[in-house]
C-alpha cells in the first residue's frame, strides 16, 4: 500500500517543465536552421565563383583563338590584350585583367612562340580569385620562316 | 493532488512556437529544392556548352572555309565530299556531318529554354582568316539575374590544322 502511493506521488509530482523542453528544443532547430542557412550561402557564393570561372576561361579560349589567326609579325602579347573584353565578362568579374605574354622558343627547324593568357578578377568581398590562365603554341608557318 | 492549472497556455505556447519553426523549417526547405534546381540546370548548361565548345572548335579548325546561310545556319566544308552543318532552332543546336550530302552523324545540344543561339562568321587577317563565333544569349533582357549560363560566346579560328587545298591533278599524255 505504501509502495503505491510512492509510485502515485511520483507520477503526478512531475515539474512543469513543458515550456522549458519546448525552448530547449527550439534553440536546437534554431541551430540547425543557423546552419543551414550558412550552408545555402556558402552554396550560392560557390555557384557564382563556378559561373565567373566559366566566363573567365570562354574569354581566355576566345583570346587563344583570335590569337592563332593573327599573322606571325603580328602575334604580341599588346595586340592579344588590345581587343576589349567581352560584355558578359565585364558584367560578371570585378576588375577583370588580362594579361597575355608572348615567349619565342626553338622547336627544331621551325620557330615556335608559346602565348600564355590569364585573366584575374575579384571577388564580391573584394579579394583576388585565383585567375585562370590558357597556353597554346604557334609554328610559324613555311612562308613566314625568319 | 496538487496540480498547476497551466497546461492550456503552455499547449497553446508550444503550438505558436511549432508554428514558427515549421514556417522557417518549410521556407528553408523550399530554398534548398529551388537551389538545387538551379545548381542541377547550371551544371547541365555548363557541361553541353563545353561540348559544344569543344566539337565547334575541332571542326572550325578542321574546316577549309565557314560559309553562314542565316543567323541559325552554320556551315563548315572539311574537304569537297564531308560537310559539317550546325543548326540552331531556339536553344537547341543540331551538329550533323554529311558525306557526299548524305546526313553519316547528327547529334543535338540542349541548352537551357531560357537561352537562344545565333551564329556569325567575322573576318580576319585582312579577309585572308575567317573566325566562327557563337553566341548564346538569354530570351528576354528582363530574365532574372540568377539564371546564370545563359550568356556564353564562343569563338573558333577556321582552317588552322586543316592542309592547304591540293592543286588539281594534271593528266599528262606522253609525248
Amino acid at each position: 500500500m505504501t509502495r503505491q502511493l510512492r509510485h502515485h506521488d511520483r507520477i503526478h509530482r512531475r515539474s512543469g517543465s513543458l515550456l522549458t523542453e519546448c525552448v530547449l528544443a527550439l534553440g536546437v532547430i534554431m541551430v540547425a536552421v543557423v546552419l543551414l542557412a550558412q550552408l545555402m550561402m556558402t552554396a550560392a557564393i560557390q555557384r557564382r565563383l563556378a559561373e565567373q570561372k566559366r566566363l573567365a576561361l570562354e574569354e581566355v579560349a576566345n583570346r587563344l583563338e583570335r590569337a592563332a589567326l593573327l599573322p606571325w609579325s603580328r602575334l604580341t602579347a599588346d595586340e592579344i590584350e588590345s581587343a576589349p573584353l567581352g560584355a558578359p565578362v565585364q558584367r560578371a568579374l570585378q576588375e577583370p585583367k588580362l594579361i597575355a605574354t608572348v615567349t619565342d622558343e626553338q622547336a627544331g627547324p621551325v620557330a615556335a612562340r608559346r602565348i600564355d593568357v590569364q585573366l584575374a578578377w575579384h571577388n564580391a568581398a573584394g579579394m583576388a580569385v585565383e585567375p585562370v590562365t590558357l597556353s597554346a603554341w604557334r609554328f610559324a608557318a613555311q612562308e613566314e620562316t625568319p | 493532488m496538487k496540480r498547476r492549472g497551466s497546461t492550456l497556455l503552455e499547449m497553446l505556447t508550444v503550438i505558436s512556437l511549432l508554428a514558427v519553426v515549421m514556417a522557417i523549417g518549410s521556407t528553408l526547405l523550399i530554398s534548398l529544392m529551388r537551389m538545387h534546381k538551379r545548381v542541377t540546370s547550371d551544371i547541365d548548361q555548363r557541361r553541353t556548352l563545353a561540348q559544344l565548345a569543344d566539337r565547334l572548335r575541332q571542326d572550325a579548325h578542321a574546316a577549309v572555309k565557314a560559309q553562314l546561310p542565316s543567323t541559325e545556319r552554320l556551315t563548315l566544308p572539311l574537304t569537297d565530299q564531308t560537310v559539317v552543318e550546325y543548326a540552331a532552332a531556339g536553344s537547341q543546336i543540331t551538329r550533323q556531318v554529311l558525306d557526299a550530302g548524305m546526313v553519316t552523324h547528327r547529334e543535338t545540344f540542349a541548352l537551357s529554354p531560357a537561352c537562344k543561339v545565333q551564329f556569325a562568321v567575322e573576318n580576319a587577317d585582312d579577309g585572308r582568316r575567317q573566325l566562327v563565333r557563337c553566341e548564346v544569349s538569354p530570351l528576354a533582357e528582363t530574365s532574372s539575374p540568377r539564371e546564370f549560363a545563359a550568356n556564353a560566346n564562343l569563338e573558333a579560328a577556321v582552317g588552322i590544322s586543316s592542309s592547304p587545298p591540293r592543286p588539281a591533278r594534271r593528266e599528262e599524255t606522253p609525248p
